[in-house]
């Protein structure tokens, strides 16, 4: 024992886990993290904090990069909310309605997780472009989707699409049918049970989601710059004009956008952390 | 009177509280269905279609053509050591996380899915920073004559940041909920930690670790963003196939490039239908168990 | 066999083990009993090598074996919820301790085969060896259990509430089933239980604790018999309590009167009396030396009847008559009563007093 790392040795001593092991399994994730995850993530703070706060607020907030920060947000802003709703619905349909062919349906759901966005890109181009299958009869209303920011959202819609169901099916599947007929028998209608008890039941589970999709559509790159048409200041999305400024050699640049989107990425991830941890204590409770 | 509706209820719901009237059951489901067939099947169909436009002859020609092949086998080859690499980092980290309980211990479940919030794009840069021409790794790597950055080990270094979490975040929930008590049995019987992990830990979570696998799989074959960053799309050298994808598109070789997607599209569908089936057989498992 | 020295454990501060001392001798089947929380399970896992104690030893055999890990005591342990492997057959739990030996000492298939075919025919289930653990019963599934942890020869066998996840009546028969099987296997074993009833059944000795504590070591008919606390008196069945004063050496309260003769020194002090529901019998109002009572809810329990009362201050009392007896007295709701007590144990209410529990307790013969 008096050989292992004085940190691993005080960590065993606390455990109250008698089995094996602990030590080295717990060294080598650190070790494993460490290396792969979290020093090169340093790097980006490293490299920011090296610049001077001037050159630092000209590059991070240059008019283009607000445009792009602009799409980038407000996309994902949008884009969520539409999951959200279309979310719940099929998260109804799924949990309370049989119909043919339900199980490819149930399956299908994960498609934007399994197939890579560079796919996803063109295959929804394809569609949406004026000439495209959709695209085409969207035209003569003079809607174009394609190559506007509208594209933007629809693939952002796509690649956020599983979250909400996935987080509000399994709270459907498990609400306690007797409390809805515990509200029936106390004289509610069905909408009054949807809004009243339902929707109240799945609300946590539902933002969860929401913020897993708006955070997944912040950072998406593959499947939207096919559709996005990529006009800058216009339907450029910050990931986008990372990858423009590392092109032109321009590392500071892309150094500064992208610390600005990986603060927004941590502070997601501590507010879906604590939409999580409220999930459960109201679970629990 | 509800048999003539074509969306009956499921048997769990007939309940008769619980059950909406017929008009309101198929206008959402048509709802669903048209939403899901816009922004799911639609996009697959088109693939497919697509890359047949101009017919098997120039959909296989695409396919066997020299580079689509090298990125073919760079993408097996990232994918072969990022998934095995990944694995044993995750069940070192549920072993860690799940079966002891220490200070720190929520802090590093969320460190360890960290890479899930960062935007692909970012997930390259980390790695530019790092071993590019004013990287602060680059003097060490130039003094050793490694190529890290635009060859082959900055596409895995990308591709094990972006698939990290897969296999640890399955296994660590499934791990704590099975507790630690078979392991205690199996060490008062006199097992020693690997027999442990190997002939009770693992075969208990075995789905669990085919699922995550398959998942981690599925992203490394189809990452796009990091590997992009990284990769410096040199053909037939560091092209993975969803970026050899990407340059036939921009070529406008529409049909080459939808016939190399067909093939990510396909992989997708094995996923799919590998998890349902997965998804099904862990169900089963976790209902006679409870 | 095991010798527990001063054993102490801290959890976040709180004493779950406060230097608890125990000599098991071989052969025998000890019980520790005790409400949740009061530190039995965690000696049991300290016994085992499951936890570590923050101070004090274990012995086994005489040989120190506290630094010694779970894998190497050679001690049986059967978890509460049996712990069964269950992606293996109920064959391969029971073959798990054998195989997994060091290959010197690893018996060879064929021996590890016949070993498990006894195992399963000791405990009953040799026809269940292909079954996976899902498959089985509750009972079925300890028996394996039992059978998994005899299979590594064992010096001591624990068992963690064996039979605490069972039915009543699987219950009641796989106790008496284990006790046979101790005394033929003539094994060293120690049992956790929450139960009195499964406790003062099935061992040879009962430890009783409390917060940490052992409050009563013995046999189970001593611990029945002479509860040196009001807290062993209450954990061992329904008891009730009659608030008296003491005064030299007698135990006065409303309507009663008894010699209290252990308390000669008592010049007044508060005192409980208590009571066996089936130690109170029923007499006229205003007899002699008796506590009037008011009937309240009488209910027959097969042999016995239960008969609820009022005491004089408003407490709730409880009888315990047979049958026939009851029929006798034809008692009718809200009728008065008196009630006598046979057999009696005094103790002077700590809280007033703030002596040692242990040390004011005597048995009181009321004369009726």
């Amino acid at each position: 024992m008096s050989e292992k790392p004085p940190l691993a040795w005080k960590l065993q001593i606390r455990s109250p886990g008698v089995l094996p092991g602990f030590g080295p399994a717990l060294g080598f994730t650190l070790l494993y993290l460490g290396l792969i995850v979290l020093i090169p993530l340093a790097g980006v703070f490293m490299k920011t904090a090296g610049m001077a706060w001037d050159d630092f607020l000209g590059k991070a907030f240059s008019p283009r990069a607000l445009a792009a920060y602009r799409l980038s947000f407000g996309g994902a802003l949008i884009a969520a909310t539409i999951n959200a709703l279309a979310g719940v619905l099929v998260a109804w349909v799924l949990v309370r309605y049989r119909f043919p062919g339900k199980k490819v349906v149930e399956a299908a759901v994960d498609l934007p997780f399994a197939l890579p966005t560079a796919v996803a890109g063109i295959a929804l181009t394809a569609i949406y472009a004026p000439n495209g299958w959709i695209g085409s009869l969207l035209a003569p209303l003079g809607l174009k989707v394609a190559f506007t920011p509208l594209g933007v959202v629809v693939a952002m819609v796509f690649v956020g699409l599983p979250f909400v169901v996935r987080t509000v099916e399994p709270v459907l599947r498990d609400f306690e049918t007797e409390v809805e007929e515990a509200a029936h028998s106390l004289g509610a209608g069905r909408g009054q049970i949807f809004w009243r008890v339902i929707l109240p039941g799945i609300l946590p589970a539902m933002l969860t989601g929401y913020a897993l999709a708006f955070a997944r559509a912040l950072g998406e790159y593959g499947s939207v710059i096919f559709i996005a048409g990529n006009m800058p200041g216009v339907s450029e999305i910050a990931p986008l004009l990372i990858i423009i400024q590392l092109e032109q050699y321009d590392y500071a640049g892309a150094t500064a956008i992208a610390s600005v989107m990986l603060v927004a990425a941590f502070l997601l991830l501590i507010l879906i952390n604590s939409l999580q941890a409220w999930r459960r204590s109201r679970h629990e409770a | 009177m509800t048999s003539l509706n074509i969306f009956p209820q499921s048997p769990a719901d007939i309940r008769p509280v619980l059950t909406d009237p017929p008009w309101a059951r198929t206008l959402l489901t048509g709802m669903a269905l048209a939403f899901l067939g816009l922004f799911l099947f639609l996009p697959l169909v088109a693939v497919f279609g697509e890359a047949l436009a101009k017919g098997l002859g120039a959909y296989v020609s695409a396919i066997v053509e020299p580079d689509a092949l090298a990125a073919v086998r760079l993408t097996l080859l990232a994918a072969a050591i990022a998934v095995p690499l990944n694995l044993v980092f995750g069940v070192a980290a549920a072993w860690a996380i799940a079966k002891f309980r220490f200070p720190g211990r929520g802090l590093l479940i969320s460190l360890i899915e960290l890479p899930f919030s960062v935007s692909p794009v970012i997930s390259g840069l980390i790695y530019v920073l790092m071993f590019g021409a004013q990287g602060w790794l680059a003097p060490v790597t130039q003094s050793l004559g490694l190529q890290i950055l635009f060859a082959v080990p900055g596409i895995v270094l990308a591709t094990l940041f972006v698939t990290f979490p897969f296999v640890a975040r399955e296994l660590i929930p499934l791990m704590e909920e099975q507790g630690t008590d078979e392991e205690q049995a199996a060490m008062m019987l006199g097992a020693s930690g690997w027999r442990i992990l190997f002939w009770i830990t693992l075969p208990n979570v075995r789905w669990g670790l085919l699922y995550g696998v398959l998942l981690c799989n599925a992203r490394a074959m189809g990452e796009f963003g990091a590997v992009s960053v990284v990769s410096g799309h040199i053909r037939g050298l560091t092209n993975t196939m969803p970026l050899h994808v990407e340059i036939l598109y921009n070529e406008y070789n529409f049909a080459a490039a939808f016939a190399v997607a067909s093939l990510l599209a396909g992989l997708a569908l094995v996923t799919l239908a590998a998890k349902s089936a997965l998804e099904w057989r862990m169900g089963c498992h976790g209902a006679s168990t409870h | 066999m095991i010798d527990i020295l001063n054993v102490t454990k801290i959890f976040n501060g709180y004493v779950a083990l406060n230097s608890v001392s125990l000599n098991v001798k071989e052969g025998e089947l000890v019980a520790l009993l005790g409400p949740s929380g009061s530190g039995k399970t965690t000696l049991l896992r300290i016994i085992a090598g499951l936890e570590r104690a923050d101070g004090g030893q274990i012995r086994f055999g005489g040989e120190d074996a506290t630094g010694l890990s779970a894998r190497d005591r050679q001690v049986g342990f059967v978890f509460q919820h049996y712990a069964l492997f269950r992606h293996m057959t109920v064959f391969d739990n029971v073959a798990f301790g054998l195989r997994v030996r060091p290959r010197s000492t690893r018996p060879s298939v064929e021996e590890t085969r016949i070993r498990v075919m006894e195992l399963l025919d000791l405990v009953h289930i040799a026809h269940l060896g292909g079954r996976y653990p899902t498959q089985l019963s509750g009972g079925q599934r300890q028996r394996v259990a039992l059978a998994r942890a005899l299979a590594i020869e064992p010096r001591v066998l624990l068992l963690d509430e064996p039979f605490g996840a069972l039915d009543a009546q699987v219950r009641k028969d796989l106790r008496r089933w284990l006790r046979r099987l101790h005394d033929s296997l003539g094994l060293t074993g120690v049992f956790v239980t929450h139960d009195q009833e499964e406790a003062l059944e099935v061992a040879d000795r009962v430890v009783v604790m409390s917060q940490g504590t052992f409050e009563q070591v013995g046999t189970p008919a001593e611990i029945y018999d002479n509860p040196v606390s009001p807290f062993v008196y209450r954990f061992l069945g329904n008891v009730n309590s009659l608030s008296c004063r003491v005064r030299y050496g007698r135990a006065v309260g409303e309507g009663f009167d008894f010699p209290a003769p252990e308390f000669e020194g008592i010049r007044d002090a508060a005192g409980i009396l208590f009571v066996r529901p089936h130690d109170l019998e029923i007499t006229d109002p205003g007899q002699g030396n008796s506590v009037t009572a008011t009937v309240g809810h009488q209910t027959i329990l097969g042999p016995i009847a239960r008969v609820e009362l009022r005491g004089p201050r408003g407490e709730d009392l409880e009888v315990e008559l047979t049958r026939a007896r009851h029929a006798e007295l034809g008692l009718e709701g809200g009728a008065k009563v008196g009630i006598v007590p046979r057999r009696a144990r005094l103790f002077l209410d700590e809280a007033l007093h703030g002596a040692e529990r242990d040390m004011n307790g005597a048995d009181i013969r009321a004369v009726s």
